[in-house]
């Protein structure tokens, strides 16, 4: 059960340890968070937490039987490759290869997300490089974590090949009136902590929801080979609402048509993607309800990225999707940033989409 | 009193982007007041800290730490809360996208490098390293509100704050040069007056990073020593960085080889170490240390110096990483120096 408000969930979640495959810790704090709020857990092996909010089985709009909402629990992350004589470590990437954005930061390394060892990737200094090199991002197999070890020996006692690690950062809040919030990993504990809060509201109204609700917090989103395609299919859902973030760029000198959304104007939501075409009953019934309740919402205006939808809508028969993204700026790196504001609209999109639906 | 790993956390808290390194004076005193007994504020914006051995027409012996560090300063305020900058000193740019600043305004505001998203990216371009006038700075401010706080000229620095790696080892914004900085204090908080031979002098010196020494090299016109002793980082042997020209994490103090540094105080300061039992690495800048110590060698008559440098990793980074233990035992070198009566009795003229 929680009593912290959305964004101290928010915080919480961010600041917890769960990269793609290794998503336990964040399992147990959602798992804590709904404790109380749902009808039954939906047992599985490797799709992630599936919570289930019965309804009162009349069937709502559109024909929705079973609504699954999903929002995944991985974040971007690395798994260490291989340990150094000199005790630094070799790493994979699991978040795309511009090592610009790793280079220099802080990262936490650990077997389960239990003990934490901390360290830095390290980088040859500036004075030592040619200019040639300057110019030129780190290539990725010179990138290497320093752990504070002397040596092989000292390393491996608290690291072994295998281990994933992510990012170390801060939780921000920021900007004008602190309306900014920077952390790690808002991609995609912001969905989660919508979902969760989803669930503390509607669990004691269910009676009055005429379909049955699957709150579905999935694994291994950013690898692409997501839970949400084996919870799909355990579920079987009629329709789906995906809650995710999207990479926005309404930066400094971007032209317009290359935004693809902007901060402060709430949630994302798509047409089409690289992964989707999303379903325009649902989707205009999303649209609709933002303008009629004056909860703000936009169009995302570019065909880029893609999320669990890809999976969860071809899943079985077909599953009519729909999907709120936050529009989060530098995404993927260890410094998401979102505005509160499209944070809370978020939560109230979804519940008064949720709503309109059972009508 | 503080230890090394205390005063570390208290020196990086301290903004001294290059040029403005006075802004901190006040905290500064406060840190360091206990084993100094006096403070002089020099024009160029280097703190002097005096410890006096109280023996008559005593030498006077400088320790040398540049105060100052890397940072940027604001060139632009642009639409949609948005600054442009400058670098301050050698940034290393392949490290900039997505990292975390502090904006030294009216008040201090907290701010992202912007990266750019991959669709907006040509291909190849994660591959290039952004050239300094494109970084943008995200505030979070509409650019009316920002202009009330942040104004053209605004230094900025690095987010990071110390953390440590494993047991020993401080990853950290700004080590270089706060580290040597702290080692000087510990060496002058480990000694009380009657074990010294000479007056200390440590001089927190200004824009090191910037000009390379001005503010070394005038303040040292001000003490006139006998001799000084500039302490700065060097490379530590890292991948990518050769043992022959860094020094070992965990090996103590390096002490500088070069054409430009005094041989014969340098040879004694190595000399000290074995008697002392205290570890060392050897560095050969052979013509250049990278230092104040060649312009503070040419300071009036001519200062003899000799470099005493402590290894740090991934340095001009925003996690740059210190061994305490090297800070540690580069302040007992210090120490050691200032009780030795033969450092001191040599300071006879070499070309007579």
């Amino acid at each position: 059960m929680f009593n912290e408000t959305r964004q101290e969930l928010l915080k919480r979640l961010c600041l917890t340890f769960g990269p793609s495959g290794c998503e336990d810790p964040i399992a147990r704090i959602i798992l804590d968070c709904i404790e109380g709020y749902y009808d039954e857990l939906i047992p599985n092996r490797s799709c992630g937490v599936i919570a289930l909010i019965k309804g009162n089985g009349k069937g709502g709009r559109l024909g929705t039987k079973r609504l699954m909402l999903s929002s995944h629990m991985d974040e971007v992350g690395f798994m260490i490759k291989s340990v150094s004589d000199d005790g630094t470590l070799k790493v994979a990437s699991m978040c795309g290869g511009d090592t610009r954005i790793m280079a220099g930061r802080r990262v936490v390394i650990s077997r389960d997300g239990e003990s934490l060892v901390r360290g830095v990737f390290g980088v040859k200094p500036i004075h030592l490089l040619k200019a040639d090199e300057r110019d030129s991002a780190l290539p990725m197999d010179e990138l290497y974590i320093d752990i504070g070890a002397a040596d092989r020996e000292e390393a491996e006692k608290q690291v072994s090949v295998g281990d994933y690690a992510t990012f170390e950062s801060d939780f921000v809040t920021f900007g004008e009136g602190g309306r900014m919030i920077k952390a790690k990993a808002i991609d995609d504990r912001a969905g989660n902590a919508v979902m969760c809060a989803l669930m503390k509201e509607l669990y004691p109204i269910r009676d009055t929801i005429p379909f049955d609700m699957y709150f579905a917090f999935t694994c291994r989103e950013e690898l692409g080979i997501s839970g949400a395609r084996t919870a799909a299919h355990l579920i079987d859902p009629t329709h789906a609402l995906i809650f995710e973030s999207t990479a926005v760029a309404d930066i400094c000198s971007t032209p317009p048509h290359k935004t693809v959304a902007k901060q402060g104007d709430g949630p994302a939501i798509s047409l089409m993607d690289r992964s989707t075409i999303y379903d325009k009953e649902l989707t205009d019934l999303v649209l609709s309800v933002g303008e009629s309740r004056d909860i703000p919402c936009q169009i995302k205006k570019y065909v880029s990225g893609g999320n669990d939808a890809g999976h969860i809508h071809k899943s079985r028969s077909g599953v009519k999707c729909a999907v709120m993204s936050i529009p989060s700026r530098y995404i993927h790196t260890a410094s998401n940033v979102i505005r509160a504001d499209d944070f809370e609209s978020t939560y109230r999109l979804a519940l008064a989409s949720i709503t309109a639906l059972s009508e | 009193m503080y230890n090394a790993k205390e005063m570390i956390e208290k020196l990086v808290s301290v903004m001294s982007v290059s040029g403005h390194e006075e802004r901190g004076r006040e905290e500064l005193r406060s840190f360091f007041s206990l084993p100094f007994d006096e403070y002089i504020p020099h024009s160029s914006g280097t703190h002097v800290f005096i410890k006096r051995c109280n023996k008559e027409n005593a030498p006077r012996l400088m320790i040398d730490a540049h105060f100052d560090e890397i940072g940027m300063i604001v060139t632009g305020i642009l639409d949609g809360g948005f600054l442009s900058v400058a670098n301050i000193g050698g940034l290393d740019r392949r490290i900039l996208p997505a990292a975390e600043v502090l904006i030294y305004g009216k008040e201090t505001i907290y701010g992202v490098i912007v990266s750019t998203p991959p669709h907006l990216q040509a291909a190849g371009d994660s591959k290039k390293t952004p050239k300094i006038d494109e970084l943008r700075i995200d505030t979070g401010y509409s650019k009316e509100e920002l202009e009330k706080i942040v104004e053209i000229g605004t230094p900025i620095g690095f987010y990071e704050r110390p953390a440590m790696l494993g047991s020993g080892r401080v990853a950290s914004r700004s080590l270089d040069n706060k580290a040597c900085c702290t080692a000087a204090y510990l060496a002058a908080a480990s000694l009380s007056p009657d074990e010294m031979e000479a007056d200390l002098y440590v001089t927190l010196s200004a824009r090191e990073e910037a000009t390379m020494a001005d503010g070394a090299s005038s303040s040292a016109y001000a003490i006139r020593p006998d001799l000084a002793i500039v302490t700065d980082v060097t490379f530590a042997t890292a991948p990518g960085v050769k043992p022959e020209e860094s020094g070992k994490f965990g090996g103590g103090p390096v002490i500088s080889l070069s054409a430009v540094t005094d041989r014969p105080f340098t040879d004694s300061v190595i000399s000290l170490c074995k008697e002392s039992h205290i570890a060392y690495g050897i560095t050969v800048d052979a013509t250049d240390t990278g230092t104040n110590a060649t312009m503070l060698s040419l300071v009036g008559d001519g200062i003899p110096v000799c470099v005493i440098s402590i290894p740090i990793g991934s340095m001009h980074t925003y996690n740059e990483t210190v061994e305490l233990s090297d800070i540690e035992s580069t302040a007992a070198l210090f120490a050691a120096i200032l009780k030795s009566k033969d450092i001191f009795a040599k300071g006879e003229d070499r070309y007579v």
